[in-house]
């Protein structure tokens, strides 16, 4: 089960209610020397990286909106909310139609072995392409024409006995 | 007790994808690709995991993100970016479903395709029934 780790610690965003002295003026309450420093993108992502590192995902969903409310412009802040955001399933026309997979299954059955290694694309009971390396696979069978959609698949090693 | 789905199609079991054994596999088509594929079915990956290669043949980028942490998978440290992909589950029976997934994905990967639980299985019904092997599936 792949995990995320940990990351270092965010620099502390500011709290609001912290007193300061108006710099025209000079009038406020004491400034204090431990005062956490001002909200900057970088310390917003790198909490919420945090967050990721935490397996904290409700949290960096949440955090992920709150960045792009303060920072709307910047592109991280834009990216983070729109990966992290909860998806939405929707069901969508077919594009061909409806078959089961039975004979590409047969034909992997009957002839996979001779393939062994290799990226196969097949349709039905057609092999429209093999090749070792997977974009190659998948380029030569668009030349080929096809009524409905090919499944591409890596041949396994060959059983023992 | 009755749940009802939009579509169905039939999964692999127990199978072979390269050196990886695949125990529940499904067809997906990933992003733009002219082309479906068995993808593992892991409800206990946290994301759904693609290789660059993987992505970039849908016409994502794969190179790492520093501010993205790496995981810890069986295979080790592997660092990557975490990008939004659609999938569209193939049915051998009724309507088809589409998600944009939220993935990791990494040159480090030398896994099979996962369909992993956040921004993903977590946000679609579905169910195996061993008896014909058969994957169903429908929105929430």
């Amino acid at each position: 089960m792949p995990v995320l780790l940990e990351a270092p610690s965010p620099t502390p965003v500011a709290d609001p209610a912290d007193p300061v002295v108006d710099p025209a003026t000079g009038i406020g309450g004491c400034v204090r020397t431990d005062a956490p420093a001002p909200p900057s993108v970088e310390a917003d992502l790198a909490h919420l990286t945090e967050l990721l590192a935490d397996h904290d995902i409700e949290g960096a969903r949440a955090w992920s909106q709150e960045l792009l409310r303060r920072w709307p412009d910047h592109p991280r802040a834009q990216h983070w909310a729109y990966v992290l955001a909860p998806t939405v399933a929707r069901v969508v026309p077919r594009k061909y139609p409806p078959r089961r997979r039975d004979l590409e299954r047969e034909w992997l059955k009957q002839h996979g072995h001779e393939y062994a290694g290799l990226w196969v694309v097949l349709y039905e009971d057609r092999l429209l392409a093999a090749d070792p390396e997977r974009a190659k696979a998948v380029e030569l069978a668009r030349q080929v024409p096809c009524d409905g959609e090919p499944f591409l698949h890596h041949v396994g090693p060959i059983p023992k006995g | 007790m009755l749940r009802t789905f939009t579509g169905q199609a039939s999964y692999d079991s127990d199978v072979y994808l390269g050196p990886h054994r695949l125990l529940v596999a499904v067809r997906v088509t990933i992003g733009d690709m002219a082309t479906s594929a068995l993808l593992l079915l892991d409800t206990g990956s946290e994301w759904c995991v693609l290789s660059e290669a993987n992505a970039a043949q849908a016409g994502y980028p794969g190179e790492a993100d520093p501010e993205t942490p790496p995981l810890h998978s069986r295979f080790g440290l592997i660092y990557g970016r975490i990008e939004r992909i659609p999938f569209r589950f193939v049915a051998d029976v009724g309507e088809e479903l589409v998600l944009d997934a939220t993935c990791f994905v990494s040159a480090d990967w030398p896994g099979p395709p996962v369909l992993g639980w956040k921004g993903c299985l977590e946000r679609m019904r579905f169910a195996l029934d061993p008896a014909d092997e058969m994957f169903s599936f429908a929105t929430l």
